[in-house]
């Protein structure tokens, strides 16, 4: 009787004892997790609560990602900006990237504030659409009272191709001078088809080929002209990130630049 | 003698203006709207040709996770935005391999040549933007 008992009791109690604690420890698994995620987006959105303070944009998305290990330290961090204005461009999209860095955590809660006291390492890219580019030429050439007849303006990797006709007078006297001798009924007509470099934050176009009033210019005319109108565009560093881009490359709708 | 000199002072004038006549109606024939177009790009080699796509390829891809946020799934994701047309493996006429490993798409992209040996290599692939041959 006993030891049916005692069957009884090990066949019938032992289970909802396992049960239990199964159960018990699926709960605190899954508190666990849940606390994790939380604890993650909680980073995730303060992070981005701060920046917003100070960095002025359409969007702000971040997105941090943890080890493998269980000491809950960051591997990444992601921050993206979308339509974020550098020196009034809106660039379309801006991304930092940190690995394996460490967050001040204090100041980030009590003062609102991103700090990272360490990483292994910083990237910065931006994506400049085609059509931003237009807008900003538009935008520009309004404000300069620079009349075109013609301006287009066209991506085709890895060379930005422009049509254009401007009448001469819209062209500085010192470079009009230049070009003056492919001059044809007060105009500036042809075709450009140019590649960009980036050094030490500095935008510089290439000339590979230029078409003036019917002419082709020569190499000799193009590395003239190179030096003249470059760099054409400079690029501020944007806090509290600190970078140098030394990349860029013409992608079908964008322009990518890295650092 | 003097005469001499003279033809001879006359046929080099001639000639330099024939030359830069000449010079500047191909300045002029190449000026036409029929070349509004950009320089074509030429590889020398199947393998210069295959290394610039795999570059271009690997550009792309990061300029997707700039606006996603993750590695695109497949290479066809990066039309029309990123690049206008993938493109196939020079040597096979074959696709190019991608390769994804981590999770939610943040993990490390790999794109290889289907058949590396075509190149002479045991391996031809860019990995996170860093080619390697070997």
């Amino acid at each position: 009787m006993k030891t049916a008992h005692f069957f009884k009791n090990r066949f019938v109690n032992y289970p909802v004892r396992t049960r239990l604690i199964t159960a018990l420890a699926a709960v605190i698994v899954l508190l666990s997790g849940a606390s994790t995620l939380y604890s993650r987006e909680s980073i995730d959105n303060e992070l981005a609560k701060a920046l917003r303070k100070t960095v002025k944009c359409e969007r702000i998305e971040i997105k941090t990602t943890t080890g493998d290990d269980k000491s809950g330290d960051l591997k990444s961090l992601f921050m993206k900006f979308v339509s974020l204005p550098i020196n009034g461009v809106p660039v379309d999209y801006v991304t930092a990237q940190y690995a394996n860095p460490k967050i001040d955590f204090k100041t980030l809660r009590n003062a609102n504030t991103v700090k990272i006291t360490s990483y292994s390492d910083f990237a910065v890219r931006m994506l400049v659409s085609e059509q931003t580019i237009k807008n900003e030429f538009i935008r520009t050439a309004r404000k300069l009272n620079f009349n075109y007849d013609k301006f287009l303006i066209k991506f085709s990797p890895p060379y930005i191709e422009l049509e254009f006709s401007v009448p001469s007078n819209t062209i500085a006297p010192k470079d009009r001078k230049f070009v003056e001798k492919f001059m044809v009924n007060d105009r500036f007509e042809g075709y450009a088809a140019l590649r960009l470099e980036v050094r030490d934050n500095r935008i510089f176009v290439v000339p590979a080929k230029v078409i003036l009033n019917h002419f082709l210019l020569p190499m000799p005319v193009l590395t003239e002209l190179q030096k003249r109108v470059n760099p054409i565009y400079k690029i501020p560093r944007m806090l509290p990130f600190d970078y140098t881009l030394g990349k860029i490359d013409l992608l079908k709708q964008y322009i990518f630049l890295r650092n | 003698m003097r005469k001499k000199k003279i033809i001879i002072i006359l046929s080099i004038l001639i000639v330099v203006a024939a030359v830069i006549l000449g010079y500047v109606a191909v300045l002029y024939w190449k000026g036409g709207i029929n070349n509004y177009e950009p320089p074509k790009q030429t590889y020398a080699t199947s393998r210069e040709q295959v290394q610039a796509d795999l570059q271009n390829l690997s550009k792309a891809v990061e300029a997707y996770f700039v606006v996603h946020m993750e590695y695109p799934r497949k290479l066809e994701q990066l039309q029309p935005a990123f690049l206008e047309r993938i493109g196939n493996d020079p040597a096979s006429g074959t696709p190019y391999v991608y390769t994804l490993s981590g999770t939610n798409g943040a993990g490390r992209y790999r794109i290889s040549v289907p058949n590396p040996k075509l190149y002479n290599a045991e391996e031809l692939y860019i990995e996170d933007g860093a080619l390697f041959q070997k």
